[in-house]
């Protein structure tokens, strides 16, 4: 459902991104894993169509991205780590806004808004400024805008940071729901609990290239630990950072 | 699925105003009322200025006529250059430096309509200023001349277009120079261009001031003439000679 292929970025001599290949399929939730600057949002970007490879190729639902990009775009939800919401638009006003810009008609889109404000939880606030919402608030709504327009679709850049325990249970609920109905999500994430409890594939990106690749149990006999070991004793293997991991145990 | 013309792109600012307005937060009314005074007090000071000079000159026969278009031609020069500068400035925004870009870039919107609804905001932007300043001038003028209708539908002719040509010959200019450089240095570049532009505006008075009488062109300077005096700089020496003899 989205397929990336020898996928390049450089910005003048430096190659952020370096011939990333990535394959997600309908109903996988697939986890995107890798430390600081290692060039996730730099591809999640890329994907969204923020940003222009410098080579490679990417399809979203077999649309290509750079051929056809609003039918790629459509049949996409994108939600950003750094989301930008209208703060003085009401919750309503804002996802009607949305359903607009991806050619919802009049008619079904007021039970469309209805219908993913009762999902997100956020129904009672349907009518009030979004500057009066908290951060938790503003990202479900910015997931429930990404979810909108039935995606095939979804990439996602950090979808629990500043989230609740309820409002992280809510947000995992729906992307497992919204993964039983075939929707592809592409989740970058720094949390590798979520990533081991929810990802049906992983993979591990670092200096702009994949090194690792597969189930969470096939990227830790990759690593050659135990399937019994975490996922982040794992993760610090791969990238190089055990020894800061060391000193956090000592 | 249906593709929504480009106005649609404008919305969430039209409702975001009307928003502003429904929900009052406590002394929004106060500050309108003060802001909405001081604005109608400008616009009849402008008005009544138009009018009484207007009506002043047409004491004057053809000087009088002749003083009012060089007034008129002050003016919209002035204005033509603010468009132009604003134009370079706020598309510089509207297209590159807007919040919303991401969230717009990121959904299935053509190019073309992108485009549109930016350089719409950017003409409104520019120049609303400039025509809510200008429309109490050309109106005071009108009444002063007692204009026939035509003359108000000829002046709103030329206020469209007026506001919008420079505004896009600013416009172009912003969109070539972010091609060329990156949009965060290309707004030190233009901090450079508009002290070029400022270089620009006082060389071309020095050279109007060759062919035009210096007196003529103190008495249309519609500010403070030893401002215009200091930028003309000294009298040119066969003038000042030519004036002792």
């Amino acid at each position: 459902m989205i397929a990336v292929q020898d996928l390049v970025k450089e910005y003048g001599r430096f190659r952020a991104v370096d011939g990333i290949s990535l394959d997600v399929r309908p109903g996988e939730i697939h986890g995107f894993l890798g430390p600081n600057g290692a060039g996730k949002t730099t591809t999640m970007r890329m994907i969204a169509g923020l940003l222009k490879p410098t080579s490679g190729r990417i399809l979203v639902d077999n649309n290509d991205l750079e051929r056809d990009p609003e039918a790629a775009k459509r049949a996409l939800g994108f939600i950003p780590d750094r989301p930008f919401i209208y703060d003085k638009l009401t919750a309503g006003e804002f996802l009607t806004f949305h359903a607009g810009l991806y050619g919802f008609g009049n008619g079904n889109v007021a039970s469309r808004v209805h219908e993913m404000l009762d999902l997100f939880e956020l129904r009672q606030w349907e009518d009030q400024l979004i500057e009066s919402f908290s951060h938790g608030m503003k990202q479900r709504l910015v997931m429930s805008s990404a979810f909108l327009h039935r995606p095939q679709a979804v990439a996602v850049d950090e979808p629990m940071v500043g989230l609740d325990p309820r409002g992280a249970r809510l947000i995992k609920d729906v992307f497992r729901r919204m993964s039983e109905r075939g929707v592809a999500i592409l989740m970058s994430t720094h949390t590798l609990e979520v990533a081991q409890e929810m990802c049906h594939r992983v993979s591990i990106i670092q200096k702009g290239r994949i090194i690792a690749h597969g189930t969470v149990d096939e990227v830790k006999q990759m690593a050659g630990s135990s399937t019994d070991e975490h996922l982040t004793s794992v993760f610090l293997k791969l990238t190089g950072g055990s020894a800061l991991q060391e000193i956090d145990e000592i | 699925m249906s593709t929504q013309p480009f106005p649609f792109l404008l919305l969430p600012h039209a409702w975001a105003s009307r928003n502003r307005v429904r929900r009052r937060e406590k002394g929004d009314l106060l500050r309108g009322i003060v802001f909405g005074s001081i604005g109608i007090v400008v616009s009849a000071a402008l008005f009544y200025g138009a009018y009484w000079v207007t009506t002043q000159l047409a004491a004057y026969e053809e000087f009088g006529d002749y003083l009012l278009r060089l007034g008129l031609s002050w003016l919209f020069l002035t204005f033509l250059a603010f468009l132009a500068f604003s134009g370079v400035v706020t598309s510089l925004s509207t297209f590159f430096l807007s919040d919303d870009l991401r969230l717009l870039m990121a959904s299935p919107v053509a190019a073309r309509r992108f485009f549109q609804a930016r350089f719409a905001r950017t003409v409104g932007s520019a120049s609303w200023m400039v025509v809510i300043f200008m429309a109490p001038v050309l109106i005071g003028i009108g009444v002063g001349r007692c204009a026939p209708y035509a003359f108000y539908a000829t002046t709103i002719a030329t206020v469209v277009p007026f506001s919008i040509v420079p505004v896009a010959l600013g416009s172009a200019c912003t969109l070539f120079v972010v091609n060329v450089f990156p949009a965060k240095r290309a707004r030190d570049l233009l901090m450079l261009m508009g002290l070029g532009f400022a270089v620009a505006v006082v060389l071309l008075l020095r050279y109007a001031a060759r062919s035009v009488p210096r007196a003529t062109l103190l008495e249309a300077w519609p500010t403070d003439p030893h401002l215009l005096d200091r930028v003309l700089g000294p009298p040119r020496p066969e003038r000042a000679q030519g004036r002792a003899d």
